[in-house]
């Protein structure tokens, strides 16, 4: 670059007056550099790839101190357990216990001194568990607990509710796109199978949630600057089936079919808004604010400087391939550390009604927004797209209850979808997910 | 102080003191050029902070063959560009009429700092940003025009349209502080 100036006095003055001016910036923009540029230094695989090495290490460690105990002691912990699984019914004192399938054991004395062992090892604790069921936990994931019971199938109902809250954008920024609140419930049903190295299992389940996004004004994700806009799923339902095999240690892989519908209501303030999008749409509303019904259609940038407030309904359904890889280790008793990645391959259909309503300031016609009706689109070739979406997500887990646990997770998510609604480019965005829920096994 | 190709090295080791002194070192400076291009203080915050994750993105490439503030500003200058190409407030330089020069007052010397950069930030932004790149950072027209993707006609007349907008500021602004004088 040549440095050149001519011998203007506007600029030269300028030049010598701003050139080298300093200001301070505000202190927090410091935090911002600094964590955005570490994240890019020290990256999210390498924060997982050493959680994994911890994880590791400690159920090594725990493993190795298990194993230590007496041989004696290993049998009692089956033969109790299959007390207190298979039997079905739990009691609180040693002097109760009967066993209620003694047929593995090999003979009377074997027995016996599993007996003697329980009434030193079966007690409760403040928590409502054995220590003998905290032992037998340490290590191993739920299905594989059940491996240790000697049944071939085994079936378990749970239902869950957890609220998310998402942030779009990168990570140490300022966090952009506004936040998601996403209570979702669910049930699930899982069956696992015993296979000699894996445990499949097959869980179908079925969920009900409702979402909400506001943009505000200096959201990229708002069309234009300066509108406030809010988006709401009136009800999402998901129904899906998963299949998945788990290893003895703890990995397990899961492959599985989701399919999902979606309601929105997207609610449009403008401040000085110039521009309403809109996309290929059919249907009408009535607003009974000015007494109008309108309808729009085709995929612009419709001019309408008069409208304050607008509302946009449309729907989509989703079609999903969630494959997912994870390990999932009960570090201490009572605290499993879920870890996991995936990819989740969608296919989202837009159809519906899509139908824009608003309020006028100088003028309640905006009839001149329908469009020609002949037109319109077939409902069920509206619009739809690809969704690519790679994830990975820590999901400790804590149980407080034999039946009861209480679960959090820290979710980022990759997505490239193969064109959006206002162009045909393929467009990338991320997300990051905190959530916290509970779970109660029936 | 450190000397500059340590602050370099240093960085790029990973240390994170040597990058919080290089970030002070040229935050200062660097808020105000942030501040010359964007429209606002607010917009001016999120400029700077995208250009030093910028810079130290792009650390690697400095070749120590010029002074480290010389190439810090460029990554700067040009991330501004970047952001204000991302937000397509480009669409307004197309002009490329000839507009007839102006000379400056004499008052200029007498303002201060702060009301200079107002003047800068209160052009639009077409002039705001060929007035920058020509007069203050010393670019010319046809590194303009290959960095905005418009014609070296357009920079020159954006260029003289906002000196003309700034005299006219310029004398604005000393019309009232003198009428206010006289009350």
């Amino acid at each position: 670059m040549l440095i050149r100036y001519d011998e203007h006095e506007i600029d030269k003055v300028f030049r010598k007056r701003l050139r080298d001016a300093e200001d301070t910036p505000p202190l927090h923009l410091w935090e911002g550099v600094r964590l955005a540029t570490r994240r890019r230094r020290f990256p999210f695989v390498w924060f997982f790839a050493l959680l994994l090495l911890a994880g590791a290490g400690a159920s090594a460690l725990l493993m190795f101190n298990s194993e230590s105990d007496n041989s004696v002691t290993q049998k009692a912990v089956i033969a109790s357990s299959q007390q207190f699984f298979i039997g079905g019914t739990e009691s609180n004192s040693s002097s109760e216990i009967s066993f209620a399938d003694s047929s593995n054991m090999d003979n009377e004395e074997e027995k016996n001194q599993t007996i003697e062992l329980n009434s030193s090892v079966v007690r409760k604790t403040n928590s409502g568990k054995s220590e003998l069921q905290k032992r037998t936990q340490v290590g191993n994931s739920i299905p594989e607990r059940k491996n240790q019971l000697g049944a071939n199938s085994i079936s378990e109902e749970s239902i869950s509710l957890i609220m998310f809250r998402r942030y779009a954008g990168k990570l140490g920024k300022k966090f952009k796109g506004g936040g998601l609140a996403h209570p979702d419930f669910g049930v699930q049903k899982e069956e696992y199978y015993r296979g000699k190295a894996f445990t499949f299992s097959l869980s179908p389940y079925v969920s009900l949630g409702k979402v909400e996004r506001k943009f505000s004004n200096d959201s990229n994700q708002a069309q234009q600057k300066d509108f406030l806009a809010r988006t709401t799923t009136k009800l999402s339902k998901q129904v899906g089936i998963a299949f998945g095999m788990h290893h003895r240690s703890n990995i397990y892989a899961q492959a599985g079919f989701e399919y999902s519908d979606f309601k929105e209501e997207h609610r449009w303030n403008f401040e000085s808004q110039t521009y309403l999008f809109v996309f290929d749409s059919v249907g009408t509303a009535y607003d009974s604010t000015i007494e109008q019904v309108i309808t729009v259609y085709d995929s612009v940038f419709v001019p309408v400087p008069a409208i304050k407030r607008a509302t946009v309904y449309n729907r989509f359904k989703t079609w999903s391939i969630p494959l997912t890889l994870g390990w999932s280790p009960e570090l201490f008793p009572g605290f499993r550390l879920g870890l996991q990645g995936g990819v989740v391959f969608n296919l989202n259909k837009y159809f519906g009604g899509l139908v824009a309503t608003g309020t006028s300031d100088s003028s309640n016609d905006l009839s001149s927004l329908a469009p020609d009706s002949a037109a319109l689109h077939k409902l069920e070739d509206f619009y739809h797209h690809w969704l690519i979406d790679i994830h990975v997500a820590i999901n400790p887990e804590f149980e407080l209850r034999e039946n009861f646990s209480i679960y959090l997770i820290a979710q980022r998510r990759w997505a490239m979808e193969d064109a959006t609604i206002d162009s045909d480019i393929p467009h990338r965005f991320r997300q990051t997910y905190f959530g916290m829920g509970v779970r109660l096994r029936l | 102080m450190t000397d500059d190709r340590t602050l370099v090295e240093g960085c790029l080791a990973g240390h994170e003191s040597y990058r919080c002194e290089l970030y002070k070192r040229y935050a200062g400076k660097m808020f105000v050029v942030c501040k010359r291009y964007a429209g606002s203080k607010q917009e001016a915050e999120d400029y700077l902070q995208e250009s030093f994750i910028r810079v130290f993105e792009k650390l690697k490439t400095f070749n120590h063959a010029g002074s480290l503030e010389g190439w810090v500003r460029r990554v700067v200058v040009t991330s501004c560009l970047n952001l204000l190409r991302s937000r397509k407030i480009f669409g307004d330089i197309n002009d490329a009429m000839p507009v007839q020069d102006t000379n400056a007052p004499g008052v200029l010397a007498d303002m201060e700092e702060k009301e200079l950069l107002a003047l800068v930030q209160q052009l639009p932004t077409g002039y705001r940003t060929v007035f920058n790149l020509y007069a203050i950072d010393g670019y010319d027209h046809s590194e303009i025009a290959t960095l905005l993707h418009i014609s070296e006609g357009t920079s020159r007349s954006q260029l003289a349209k906002a000196r003309m907008n700034l005299r006219e500021a310029i004398e604005k602004h000393y019309n009232i502080k003198g009428y206010a004088h006289q009350v």
